[in-house]
């Protein structure tokens, strides 16, 4: 990618508030705008990530903020929403068919189990519908092929919380100790309560930016936007809500996705510094270890042990807290990724700085099997 | 391409000569899928109905401990992932004392609704 920049980035912190999706969609764009400098009449198109609103809620945000006339496209891919509404949108921008598109990602999900991710009634009526239960299957399948530990699930948990302290959009802020996630309340064997995200409710917005308007207004805080792998269901890729899989044909779609944006980046996961990824419960991140190239399959245990994922590591992975600790408003979760890269890479990110980072990551994957990496860099 | 869910599920009727599990196998490339498909969603192919291969092998093996949304089933129950000779894993409620790496076969089951539904359960003699 050679045009996309994101000239700023605004987010409503992640937990649960009285507010209306339309407010927490409000105070991200309002951010963004702010931080990029743009005024609402020079944006020339909105996309909007959302699973569980109304109709036409990007349409309902924006009314607040200004009608200015242009398109506004609502976007939903279940988890990889704002990756999708990025995609969309930087090549828009790449293509010159845009000069500022303003992405946001918003929600307001309910409390609990979430329900509708695309199962057939029988499946749901039969209670093998539950998302937990495929986290749960992935996490076996991971400690069968390598030597990941019950253990070493907590230890992503805690290292997650403990980057959390320093995140004021998280919405659980306090370190835990392994012993507490492994005491918290069994939901699907491996898996406690404390190695599950929560659904929850939130807002982030980025205003991608073409090259030759960056340099016009001097944006020297815009970052550049290397790849973007966007990839949905292939034959091969089993999860939610899929009831089979071919057993030695799984493919990842995290896999497809991360290839797909280190070649358009011209990178590869030696050149990065920092990586925020889909941790809605603590194997996917481990998983994702092996599937971004941050290590090879059956080193996932080792990587995490050594320390090198933690704040002050080699490659510290999810330093916001990442959805563990922040809980995940699933429209919204891509774009707070990338606000937490953006931010990180332009040095803003306060006790959670990692120093010098220059190139960073960000990973979404959900139901209906989609996935969504970014490579961008300051 | 469709796929094949049936009044009750992906099942066959009681004493269907194709067992529990409506399946179909590719023409083509030989992929099964469950539910069954018309076409084969990997290359496209004619895929008839099938007869899958039991019993099975637990390879998975977790318990639900929290109601789910629209689920009938009362909690704790377990659910399991079972593999088949024709190279196709499959998900299911697992019923009976169970552990990972015993032979399982579906059976007929029924909802607390009256609907047919599927289990897997330790396989024996029996004949459905």
């Amino acid at each position: 990618m050679n045009n996309t920049f994101i000239a700023g980035v605004g987010i409503h912190p992640f937990g649960r508030f009285d507010a209306d999706y339309r407010q927490l969609g409000e105070h991200a764009v309002r951010a963004a705008l702010s931080d990029a400098a743009v005024k609402p009449s020079e944006i020339d198109m909105v996309l909007v990530a959302n699973v569980g609103a109304e109709m036409a809620k990007g349409h309902s945000v924006m009314n607040q903020i200004a009608r200015t006339g242009v398109p506004i496209i609502n976007v939903e891919a279940a988890c990889a929403s704002s990756g999708s509404a990025l995609y969309l949108g930087s090549q828009l921008i790449e293509t010159g068919a845009a000069r500022i598109v303003l992405c946001l990602g918003v929600e307001k999900a309910p409390r609990g189990f979430i329900a509708a991710s695309g199962y057939e009634r029988w499946q749901i009526e039969s209670g093998i519908g539950v998302n937990p239960v495929y986290f749960a299957i992935q996490a076996q399948e991971l400690m069968a092929s390598s030597g990941v530990t019950g253990e070493d699930l907590a230890d992503v948990s805690v290292k997650n919380h403990r980057h959390a302290v320093h995140n004021p959009n998280a919405m659980y802020r306090e370190e835990c100790t392994r012993e507490e996630v492994l005491a918290s309340r069994a939901v699907c064997d491996p898996l406690t309560l404390l190695m599950l995200c929560s659904p929850n409710e939130g807002a982030a917005a980025a205003i991608l930016m073409h090259r030759d308007e960056v340099a016009r207004r001097d944006q020297r805080a815009a970052v550049r936007l290397r790849g973007v792998g966007l990839v949905s269901r292939g034959p091969d890729d089993w999860f939610v809500p899929a009831p089979s899989f071919q057993t030695e044909r799984r493919s990842s779609i995290t896999a497809r996705a991360a290839a797909l944006a280190y070649e358009q980046a011209g990178m590869g996961p030696s050149d990065l510094d920092v990586v925020e990824c889909q941790d809605t419960d603590a194997a996917s991140e481990l998983i994702a270890y092996a599937d971004l190239g941050l290590c090879a399959k059956g080193d996932e245990a080792h990587l995490l042990r050594s320390g090198s994922t933690e704040l002050g590591g080699r490659i510290p992975v999810n330093p916001s807290g990442g959805l563990l600790s922040k809980g995940e408003p699933l429209g919204a979760s891509g774009l707070g990724q990338v606000h937490e890269i953006v931010q990180q890479l332009r040095g803003r990110s306060g006790l959670r700085q990692i120093d010098g980072a220059a190139v960073g990551l960000t990973h979404v994957m959900g139901a209906g099997h989609n996935s969504c990496v970014m490579v961008m860099c300051s | 391409m469709s796929v094949d869910i049936g009044p009750h599920g992906p099942l066959n009727p009681p004493g269907d000569p194709r067992g529990v599990l409506r399946v179909s196998t590719c023409g083509d490339c030989s992929r099964t899928e469950f539910p069954a498909q018309d076409a084969c969603p990997a290359c496209g192919g004619a895929s008839p109905r099938a007869r899958l291969t039991v019993p099975g092998l637990l390879t998975r093996l977790t318990t639900v401990l929290f109601p789910p949304p629209g689920g009938l089933v009362p909690v704790p129950y377990a659910v399991g992932v079972v593999e088949f000779a024709e190279g196709i894993s499959i998900m299911g409620r697992v019923i009976g004392e169970v552990a990972i790496g015993d032979a399982v076969t579906p059976a007929h089951a029924e909802l607390p609704n009256g609907e047919e539904t599927y289990v897997f359960e330790i396989a024996s003699d029996r004949v459905d």
